[in-house]
């Protein structure tokens, strides 16, 4: 009799021992066998052992989940700083010789004009350049004195011998341009930036 | 429902720019308004940065009976204050009276900061009490907005 219960209690152990690693199969790490037998029989020795390899499972498990997430967090800081860095700064490509190009993207509030137009002169006197296309395709939105300051910008980009191309205006802007009666005459502009690279970059290799 | 960002270096007008955009979605305010409240965040976050260094920028939203909803926008700081509201908010002018032309870019601006905010809010108010400044932007969703040239 004695060894029919045992028999019965170890195919128990051995069913609960079943149902806990069906359970890591699905995923969950929680659940453990406790077994009541002693390591000392081989049965026991079994099922503790693989309490304690579901134990260090579920510490790297967790561990790397903290790492996934960290990388995650860092991955999401340099998507956001990559998108600041385009917002904040306007970089000017020499994209053909004599040929230099602004994409603007994101705000331009008063203070980046006031920038742009600093680094847009000086960067037109140095290279001694035909011609500078600013692209503002990435800009919806500018106030109207920005806008003003613009074409301001275009005209002393002309006294320096260059020829200043406006790319990519969007139907908001050129609301904003004939509201304003602005004067756009000595300043060309182009539907886009591609059309622009086009025309001048043909023009400067002809 | 409010929420400070404190504004200390240039990536900070960014975070305001992004915060104000958010809230202003939440709000229900339309592409362009959107990208206008950005542009007085960031106006606002600048003239911090360039007259006191330090400050926050505090969104509010608010539910007028009349306007609807609507965000303010708080700039505070500790540095001077603006001699001449009335002039600060002029194109081409500064706080104490008209800039020199030749001398606007140097300053880094053009001039305009706060007349963009004027043109960009519903209504612009100047606070200055014991060394503490506050300009105080309020911007609502629905268009019934004065236009300012």
């Amino acid at each position: 009799m004695d060894d029919t219960r045992h028999d019965d209690e170890t195919v128990g152990d051995i069913a609960n021992a079943l149902l806990v690693l069906a359970n890591v199969g699905y995923g969950d790490f929680d659940s453990r066998v406790n077994t009541q037998l002693s390591t000392d029989t081989p049965l026991g020795a079994l099922l503790v052992g693989i309490d304690e390899m579901l134990d260090a499972l579920q510490a790297e498990r967790e561990r790397s989940q903290k790492y996934q997430r960290e990388l995650e967090e860092k991955l999401d800081t340099i998507a956001r700083q990559r998108e600041a860095i385009r917002e904040l700064s306007s970089p000017i490509i020499e994209v053909w010789e004599g040929v230099l190009c602004v994409p603007i993207v994101g705000v331009m509030d008063s203070a980046r004009s006031a920038e742009t137009t600093e680094t847009v002169l000086r960067a037109v006197a140095e290279k001694g350049s035909e011609c500078l296309i600013i692209d503002i395709t990435g800009i919806d939105v500018m106030d109207t004195r920005t806008v003003d300051h613009f074409v301001k910008m275009a005209r002393a980009v002309r006294l320096l011998g260059a020829q200043c191309v406006l790319t990519g205006v969007t139907p908001s802007i050129a609301d904003t341009v004939v509201q304003m009666g602005l004067d756009f005459s000595g300043i060309d502009t182009e539907r886009s930036l591609r059309e622009g690279l086009k025309r001048y970059v043909a023009r400067a290799s002809a | 429902m409010s929420k400070g960002v404190s504004i200390r270096e240039k990536l900070d007008v960014f975070h305001a720019r992004q915060h104000v955009r958010g809230l202003a979605g939440q709000l229900g305010f339309g592409h362009i308004a959107r990208e206008e409240l950005a542009i007085v965040a960031s106006e606002l976050a600048t003239n911090i940065l360039k007259y006191a260094g330090v400050g926050e920028l505090e969104f509010r939203t608010v539910e007028d009976p009349v306007r609807g909803a609507g965000i303010v926008i708080e700039a505070r700081d500790a540095g001077p204050g603006i001699e001449n509201f009335s002039f600060a908010v002029r194109d081409g002018y500064g706080g104490s009276g008209p800039l020199d032309p030749a001398k606007l870019l140097t300053r880094g601006g053009i001039g305009a900061g706060l007349g963009a905010v004027v043109r960009m809010t519903d209504a612009l108010e100047y606070e200055y009490e014991a060394g503490n400044k506050c300009v105080r932007a309020t911007r609502y969703v629905r268009p019934e907005r004065r236009d300012v040239t």
